[in-house]
């Protein structure tokens, strides 16, 4: 027994022994190795080649799937999310720009009214703003359609301004709308008066932000780009509202009078607001002069030239 | 055939290592796989081939860093020599004993790595870390791939020499 225990000792340190030993060797081998590798490093280099060369297809395999992976992630996955983020962004976005909008067309209606009160406080006039709510629809006729009707004490017969000039007459009220004839309509008349000459008028409409300026003699002398502004003699728009500029003036010794086309003052196209003053002349008709078709009015209220 | 399914196994770890890196594991936080199947080794066959199948697995190790041949090698038959000798007071299926084991054997391994490649020059502090690094994650890993390993090779156990499965041997 005490033999067989020795025996197996001796077994066991002849491996140890044999094993250390052979890890010395393999340890100088090494030293050996790194030396000769360290004078000629293309040893250590075309066994790296040959190592890369094994692990190199199973690394590409490996990239392929983390890029495709990562792809997957970044193009699709995480897109999911800002693709709705996108979306609400978005929606945002049109929020706010409606809002922006919304803010821009009020700055610009309060810049329009702002104008208009002025206009009526430079003139002394009184009035009701109404806003343009629509044109005539036939097209035979120069004509807008207002909000306010003889409620808020619009009569036929009233004269239509802004704050550039004169918009037309009102031919027709009704409670809550009403009508009004531009002044650029062929069946319009205003008694007129130009500015520098003192040479009295006639403005008629001859279409579409075009007028004429009737009845002036030859002996008249009107150069273009005179202002035209109202006489207020037909007792239907106040004195001194601008009605438009001289465009042209061509004398014509065969007719009695010369022709002169006017510009109106106010860009009928554009317009939104208009300011409807009471004339001195307010009429009760129910069918006014250039439109009998259209509805009649009601009473006139007491809108009045201030004081 | 033993050492030749040794170095398949040690290739493996080797592009398992690879792989890490490659998918963005910092290097202080890359285990040593390879250097695992070493310590695996020292326990599971003390013998000549042991020794070579750790050296063999060290020259894998340098070519795939393909500077220097020969560091590694000598790192991993120190560390298998080492190991060698403690092998009979060490319980090495213990998951504890295992990542203590590994993590010294990492600091071994990479200082003397250090030592041979540098040429005698001194362990400079990123060195150093990384290799801190290196242990610890080596150490976290080690109780599984040695576990792994012992399972792989469990029916050929009774050709080792029984350092494995020896408790009483703490």
């Amino acid at each position: 027994m005490v033999n067989s225990y020795l025996s197996g000792i001796s077994e066991r340190f002849s491996v140890l022994g044999r094993v250390t030993l052979s890890s010395f060797c393999l340890l100088c081998a090494a030293f050996f190795l790194t030396a000769y590798s360290s004078r000629h490093p293309e040893v250590a280099r075309s066994g790296g080649v040959l190592v890369s060369e094994v692990v190199a297809p199973i690394h590409s395999a490996i990239e392929i799937a983390r890029s495709g992976g990562q792809n997957l992630w970044f193009r699709y996955l995480y897109l999911v999310g800002a693709a709705t983020e996108n979306g609400s962004l978005r929606e945002q976005l049109q929020r706010t720009e409606g809002a922006l909008a919304a803010i821009s067309e009020v700055r610009q209606e309060n810049n329009r009214l702002r104008a208009i009160l002025q206009f009526s406080s430079n003139t002394s006039l009184e009035g009701v703003v109404a806003a343009v709510i629509g044109e005539e629809p036939s097209g035979w006729v120069r004509g807008i359609l207002i909000n306010r009707g003889t409620s808020s004490g619009v009569m036929v017969g009233m004269a239509a301004v802004h704050a550039r000039g004169v918009v037309g007459q009102v031919i027709a009220a009704g409670p809550n709308s009403a009508r009004i004839l531009l002044i650029d309509d062929h069946s319009s008349g205003v008694d007129a008066i130009v500015q520098e000459s003192r040479v009295r008028a006639i403005v008629a409409g001859t279409g579409p932000s075009s007028c004429e300026l009737k009845y002036v003699t030859n002996e008249s002398a009107i150069r273009p780009g005179e202002i035209v502004v109202t006489s207020g003699m037909d007792r239907i728009y106040p004195k001194g509202l601008i009605l438009g500029t001289v465009i042209s003036a061509h004398q014509n010794n065969a007719l009695l009078f010369q022709t002169v086309q006017l510009k109106p003052a106010v860009d009928f196209a554009k317009l939104e607001e208009v300011l409807i003053i009471a004339s001195d002349h307010v009429t009760d008709t129910q069918s006014p002069p250039p439109l009998p078709k259209l509805a009649s009015s009601g009473k006139a209220s007491p809108v009045r030239r201030r004081s | 055939m033993k050492i030749a399914i040794l170095i398949l196994i040690g290739l493996a770890a080797l592009m398992a290592q690879g792989v890490l890196v490659q998918l963005g594991l910092p290097a202080y936080a890359t285990p040593q796989l390879l250097l695992l199947v070493v310590v695996y080794l020292s326990f599971s066959d003390i013998s000549v081939r042991g020794s070579l199948a750790a050296f063999l697995l060290g020259v894998m190790m340098d070519l795939s860093t393909a500077i220097l041949v020969g560091p590694w090698a000598g790192a991993f038959i120190v560390v298998y020599g080492g190991l060698v000798l403690l092998s009979q007071r060490l319980f090495i299926e213990s998951g504890i004993v295992a990542g203590f084991v590994s993590f010294f054997a990492t600091i071994v391994s990479g200082a003397f790595y250090t030592l041979l490649s540098q040429q005698g020059d001194i362990l400079v502090w990123s060195h150093t870390a990384q290799l801190f690094g290196q242990a610890c994650a080596t150490a976290i890993v080690a109780p599984c791939v040695i576990s792994s390993l012992s399972h792989r090779f469990k029916r050929r156990s009774s050709s080792l020499p029984g350092r494995m499965s020896q408790p009483s041997a703490i």
